[in-house]
Protein backbone atom coordinates (compact mmCIF):
# COMPACT_ATOMS: atom_id res chain seq x y z
CA UNK A 1 0.00 0.00 0.00
CA UNK A 2 0.99 3.31 -0.45
CA UNK A 3 2.73 5.27 1.79
CA UNK A 4 1.84 8.87 3.44
CA UNK A 5 1.07 11.72 0.97
CA UNK A 6 4.16 14.05 0.19
CA UNK A 7 2.05 16.99 1.77
CA UNK A 8 3.06 18.97 4.70
CA UNK A 9 0.36 21.00 6.66
CA UNK A 10 0.15 23.65 9.48
CA UNK A 11 -3.20 23.01 11.14
CA UNK A 12 -2.30 22.24 14.28
CA UNK A 13 0.23 26.00 14.71
CA UNK A 14 -3.04 27.54 12.44
CA UNK A 15 -5.38 26.13 15.23
CA UNK A 16 -2.98 27.16 18.44
CA UNK A 17 -3.05 31.04 16.70
CA UNK A 18 -6.64 31.07 16.48
CA UNK A 19 -7.61 30.83 19.93
CA UNK A 20 -5.93 27.49 20.64
CA UNK A 21 -9.28 25.98 18.82
CA UNK A 22 -9.57 22.38 19.57
CA UNK A 23 -9.27 19.64 16.92
CA UNK A 24 -13.26 18.69 17.51
CA UNK A 25 -14.42 22.29 17.11
CA UNK A 26 -12.21 22.56 13.48
CA UNK A 27 -13.79 19.55 12.46
CA UNK A 28 -17.59 20.63 13.27
CA UNK A 29 -16.68 23.90 11.52
CA UNK A 30 -16.01 21.87 8.15
CA UNK A 31 -18.54 18.97 8.77
CA UNK A 32 -15.89 16.49 9.67
CA UNK A 33 -15.31 14.32 12.52
CA UNK A 34 -11.83 15.03 15.17
CA UNK A 35 -10.76 11.43 13.60
CA UNK A 36 -10.12 12.94 10.64
CA UNK A 37 -8.43 15.61 11.58
CA UNK A 38 -6.46 14.07 13.76
CA UNK A 39 -5.66 12.15 10.63
CA UNK A 40 -5.10 15.36 8.36
CA UNK A 41 -2.66 17.27 10.86
CA UNK A 42 -0.17 13.77 11.26
CA UNK A 43 -0.29 13.16 7.46
CA UNK A 44 -1.83 9.70 7.29
CA UNK A 45 -4.32 11.26 5.17
CA UNK A 46 -4.95 13.85 2.52
CA UNK A 47 -8.31 15.39 2.26
CA UNK A 48 -10.26 16.30 -0.91
CA UNK A 49 -9.75 19.54 -2.39
CA UNK A 50 -13.27 20.75 -0.92
CA UNK A 51 -12.01 19.84 2.46
CA UNK A 52 -8.97 21.46 1.87
CA UNK A 53 -10.55 24.43 0.73
CA UNK A 54 -12.95 24.15 3.71
CA UNK A 55 -9.53 23.66 6.16
CA UNK A 56 -8.28 27.29 5.18
CA UNK A 57 -11.19 29.29 4.79
CA UNK A 58 -11.89 28.81 8.45
CA UNK A 59 -8.06 29.88 9.26
CA UNK A 60 -8.74 32.99 7.11
CA UNK A 61 -5.91 32.01 4.83
CA UNK A 62 -5.10 31.04 1.54
CA UNK A 63 -4.96 27.16 0.60
CA UNK A 64 -1.28 27.59 0.24
CA UNK A 65 -0.80 28.51 3.73
CA UNK A 66 -2.11 25.55 4.79
CA UNK A 67 -1.16 23.30 2.96
CA UNK A 68 2.54 22.62 1.13
CA UNK A 69 3.56 19.89 -1.41
CA UNK A 70 6.56 18.03 -0.83
CA UNK A 71 6.34 15.94 -3.84
CA UNK B 1 -13.49 6.47 18.59
CA UNK B 2 -16.07 8.17 16.03
CA UNK B 3 -19.81 6.84 15.93
CA UNK B 4 -19.51 4.90 12.64
CA UNK B 5 -16.37 2.98 14.65
CA UNK B 6 -18.70 2.30 16.87
CA UNK B 7 -21.65 1.37 15.30
CA UNK B 8 -19.13 -0.94 12.82
CA UNK B 9 -17.97 -2.68 16.24
CA UNK B 10 -21.14 -3.35 17.64
CA UNK B 11 -21.87 -4.94 14.42
CA UNK B 12 -18.59 -6.78 14.71
CA UNK B 13 -19.57 -7.93 17.99
CA UNK B 14 -23.31 -8.58 17.68
CA UNK B 15 -22.17 -10.80 14.18
CA UNK B 16 -20.57 -12.96 15.74
CA UNK B 17 -21.44 -13.34 18.96
CA UNK B 18 -25.63 -14.42 17.68
CA UNK B 19 -24.47 -15.87 14.73
CA UNK B 20 -21.69 -17.72 15.99
CA UNK B 21 -24.08 -19.04 18.37
CA UNK B 22 -26.36 -19.89 15.93
CA UNK B 23 -23.94 -21.61 13.51
CA UNK B 24 -21.58 -23.18 16.63
CA UNK B 25 -25.58 -25.02 17.01
CA UNK B 26 -26.87 -25.80 13.71
CA UNK B 27 -23.16 -27.68 13.41
CA UNK B 28 -23.67 -29.71 16.40
CA UNK B 29 -27.30 -30.55 14.82
CA UNK B 30 -25.76 -31.55 12.02
CA UNK B 31 -23.16 -33.44 13.68
CA UNK B 32 -26.18 -35.30 14.93
CA UNK B 33 -27.66 -36.66 12.41
CA UNK B 34 -29.83 -33.72 12.35
CA UNK B 35 -29.91 -34.13 8.50
CA UNK B 36 -32.04 -36.96 8.62
CA UNK B 37 -34.51 -35.30 10.71
CA UNK B 38 -37.85 -34.04 9.41
CA UNK B 39 -37.98 -32.05 12.57
CA UNK B 40 -34.59 -30.36 11.06
CA UNK B 41 -36.28 -27.44 9.44
CA UNK B 42 -38.76 -26.99 12.23
CA UNK B 43 -35.80 -26.59 14.88
CA UNK B 44 -33.56 -24.28 12.77
CA UNK B 45 -35.70 -22.35 11.76
CA UNK B 46 -36.99 -21.30 15.11
CA UNK B 47 -33.27 -20.66 16.07
CA UNK B 48 -32.66 -18.82 13.19
CA UNK B 49 -35.51 -16.07 13.73
CA UNK B 50 -34.70 -15.96 17.37
CA UNK B 51 -31.18 -15.20 16.74
CA UNK B 52 -32.80 -12.60 13.73
CA UNK B 53 -34.60 -10.78 17.05
CA UNK B 54 -31.89 -10.84 19.55
CA UNK B 55 -29.23 -9.47 16.57
CA UNK B 56 -32.04 -6.84 15.75
CA UNK B 57 -32.96 -5.85 19.35
CA UNK B 58 -29.12 -5.75 20.76
CA UNK B 59 -28.20 -3.57 17.33
CA UNK B 60 -30.88 -1.05 18.44
CA UNK B 61 -29.92 -0.83 21.97
CA UNK B 62 -26.21 -0.49 21.45
CA UNK B 63 -26.26 1.73 18.59
CA UNK B 64 -28.79 3.40 20.76
CA UNK B 65 -26.27 3.93 23.48
CA UNK B 66 -23.88 5.11 20.69
CA UNK B 67 -25.96 7.78 19.65
CA UNK B 68 -26.26 8.96 23.04
CA UNK B 69 -22.62 9.00 23.73
CA UNK B 70 -21.65 10.72 20.60
CA UNK B 71 -22.23 14.44 19.75
CA UNK B 72 -25.00 15.51 17.09
CA UNK B 73 -22.31 17.18 14.97
CA UNK B 74 -19.83 14.41 14.89
CA UNK B 75 -22.95 11.87 14.09
CA UNK B 76 -24.66 14.16 11.35
CA UNK B 77 -20.48 14.79 9.99
CA UNK B 78 -20.35 13.18 6.19
CA UNK B 79 -17.00 12.57 6.62
CA UNK B 80 -15.14 11.49 3.19
CA UNK B 81 -12.38 9.91 4.81
CA UNK B 82 -15.33 7.44 6.39
CA UNK B 83 -17.05 7.36 3.24
CA UNK B 84 -13.59 6.41 1.57
CA UNK B 85 -12.88 3.57 4.32
CA UNK B 86 -16.93 2.31 3.81
CA UNK B 87 -16.50 1.99 -0.16
CA UNK B 88 -12.99 0.45 0.24
CA UNK B 89 -14.62 -2.49 2.48
CA UNK B 90 -17.42 -2.87 0.45
CA UNK B 91 -15.32 -3.66 -2.48
CA UNK B 92 -13.32 -5.90 -1.04
CA UNK B 93 -16.41 -7.50 1.12
CA UNK B 94 -18.38 -8.02 -2.75
CA UNK B 95 -15.15 -9.53 -3.92
CA UNK B 96 -14.98 -12.00 -0.84
CA UNK B 97 -18.85 -12.91 -1.43
CA UNK B 98 -18.01 -13.64 -4.93
CA UNK B 99 -15.84 -15.59 -4.47
CA UNK B 100 -17.25 -17.65 -1.56
CA UNK B 101 -20.39 -18.37 -3.57
CA UNK B 102 -18.37 -19.23 -6.49
CA UNK B 103 -16.31 -21.65 -4.26
CA UNK B 104 -19.23 -22.95 -2.52
CA UNK B 105 -21.12 -23.35 -5.92
CA UNK B 106 -18.06 -25.65 -7.26
CA UNK B 107 -18.46 -27.80 -3.87
CA UNK B 108 -21.84 -28.27 -4.84
CA UNK B 109 -21.57 -29.29 -7.86
CA UNK B 110 -19.01 -32.02 -7.18
CA UNK B 111 -20.75 -33.23 -4.14
CA UNK B 112 -23.92 -33.58 -6.29
CA UNK B 113 -21.76 -35.01 -9.19
CA UNK B 114 -20.08 -37.98 -6.97
CA UNK B 115 -23.42 -38.80 -5.32
CA UNK B 116 -24.74 -38.88 -8.53
CA UNK B 117 -22.09 -41.25 -9.80
CA UNK B 118 -21.37 -43.32 -7.01
CA UNK B 119 -22.27 -46.79 -8.32
CA UNK B 120 -24.83 -47.49 -5.47
CA UNK B 121 -26.67 -44.08 -6.75
CA UNK B 122 -27.45 -41.09 -5.02
CA UNK B 123 -26.99 -41.22 -1.65
CA UNK B 124 -26.80 -38.39 0.43
CA UNK B 125 -27.18 -38.22 4.11
CA UNK B 126 -30.05 -36.24 4.30
CA UNK B 127 -33.73 -36.09 3.32
CA UNK B 128 -34.60 -33.29 -0.12
CA UNK B 129 -36.13 -31.15 2.48
CA UNK B 130 -33.01 -30.68 4.78
CA UNK B 131 -31.06 -30.36 1.65
CA UNK B 132 -32.66 -26.92 1.04
CA UNK B 133 -32.33 -25.37 4.49
CA UNK B 134 -28.49 -26.63 4.58
CA UNK B 135 -28.77 -24.82 0.93
CA UNK B 136 -30.48 -21.78 2.33
CA UNK B 137 -27.87 -21.94 5.86
CA UNK B 138 -24.70 -22.27 3.58
CA UNK B 139 -25.96 -19.10 1.72
CA UNK B 140 -26.37 -17.25 4.49
CA UNK B 141 -23.06 -17.95 6.32
CA UNK B 142 -21.61 -16.63 3.52
CA UNK B 143 -23.48 -13.16 3.57
CA UNK B 144 -22.61 -13.19 6.82
CA UNK B 145 -19.35 -13.70 6.34
CA UNK B 146 -18.84 -11.11 3.77
CA UNK B 147 -20.70 -8.57 5.97
CA UNK B 148 -18.31 -9.54 8.75
CA UNK B 149 -15.35 -9.31 6.42
CA UNK B 150 -16.14 -5.99 5.36
CA UNK B 151 -16.83 -4.40 8.77
CA UNK B 152 -13.16 -5.21 10.26
CA UNK B 153 -11.71 -4.04 7.10
CA UNK B 154 -14.10 -0.97 7.42
CA UNK B 155 -12.66 -0.74 11.13
CA UNK B 156 -9.09 -1.76 9.58
CA UNK B 157 -8.85 1.13 7.33
CA UNK B 158 -10.43 4.13 9.51
CA UNK B 159 -7.74 3.01 11.63
CA UNK B 160 -5.14 2.94 8.68
CA UNK B 161 -6.17 6.14 7.48
CA UNK B 162 -6.00 7.87 11.21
Amino acid sequence: MAGPPPIRNRIRELRFHAGEMTQAALAERIGMTRQTIVAIEQGKYSPSLEAAFRIAAVFGVEITEVFQWLG
Amino acid sequence: MSFREKHLWISIVTTVAIWGFYFWHLIGAIGAGGLTDPRFAFLTGGLFIGCLVVVTVVEIALTLVATVTTRRSEREARDERELLASLKASHVSLMALIAIVFSLAIAAYLLGFVDAASPAGPNLPMTPTNAMILFANILTAAVIASELIRYVFNVALLRRLG
